[in-house]
């Protein structure tokens, strides 16, 4: 309930992809037009099917590309950081076992080395302090 | 593999099968509006090219979208992380914004905080 309040990465990238995609779809548009024309296509029909296709090629793109693109940032990159999110907040609240099991070689599992190294130092800390 | 990388690819293979697509529906309007078979072949073609390059555009805007909002602030929290656990307490997150990377910045503020206190007690002794 609350996840939904708060922004998301996801919004901004995806807001930007869509204005992106809309131009794209202008653009085929106008290049399927000048096509049609070139052939001697009469310009109200030319018109006719190049919005259309552009309008079509739009709607794809948004349940194809768009969205999978959505899912591929969701899935590869933010459910990874919400994980390490919450583990950071359990290692504040004292549970300090809390290690990150994430595999791979990108980015986010070099965050999560860098975090378990520093656990096993606060680790380490902790049991001096008793 | 990057994780750039890797997503880098598959938004490319994605955007030549949506040329690929683009040249179909180019090829199918041209039919439509009556221009003879071998014509329309011939046209579809090289535009179906030119759209596949200016494909290369938005792959590289989302690879840079990635780079920017998401990749570079979590390298910016690793550098910081290696900091703090090479002993550097006073190495700070400076992130702040209203979204996942944003709320694990703050989480991990918050845990900075309580680490600076065990070290202060440990220190004392």
């Amino acid at each position: 309930m609350e996840e939904k309040k708060q922004g998301t990465i996801l919004t901004k990238i995806m807001l930007i992809v869509i204005t992106g995609s809309v131009m794209g779809a202008v653009f085929v548009g106008v290049l399927f037009y000048l096509a049609l024309l070139r052939h001697g296509v009469d310009p109200s029909t030319a018109l006719k099917y190049s919005v259309a296709s552009a309008v079509f090629m739009e709607f794809t793109w948004l349940i194809g590309p768009i969205l999978g693109i959505k899912v591929m940032i969701e899935r590869m990159i933010l459910s990874k950081i919400r994980y390490m999110t919450e583990l950071m907040n359990k290692v504040s609240m004292g549970e300090i076992d809390a290690s990150p099991q994430i595999e791979g070689n990108d980015e986010i599992a070099e965050l999560a080395d860098a975090f378990e190294r520093m656990r096993l130092s606060i680790k380490a800390l902790y049991r001096r302090v008793g | 593999m990057t994780l750039l990388n890797k997503i880098t690819l598959i938004v490319f293979a994605g955007a030549v099968a949506g040329a690929l697509l683009t040249g179909v529906v180019l090829y199918l309007i041209l039919i439509l509006a009556g221009v003879e078979g071998r014509e329309a072949m011939r046209t579809t073609v090289p535009y179906t090219v030119l759209i596949g390059f200016s494909f290369i555009v938005p792959v590289f805007m989302i690879r840079w979208l990635i780079e920017k909002f998401i990749l570079s602030k979590v390298k910016h929290m690793s550098e910081v992380i290696n900091r703090i656990s090479k002993g550097e307490i006073e190495a700070k997150v400076d992130i702040r914004s209203d979204d996942e990377i944003g709320r694990m910045a703050e989480a991990f503020e918050r845990m900075r905080m309580s680490l600076k206190l065990l070290m202060s007690k440990v220190g004392g002794r």
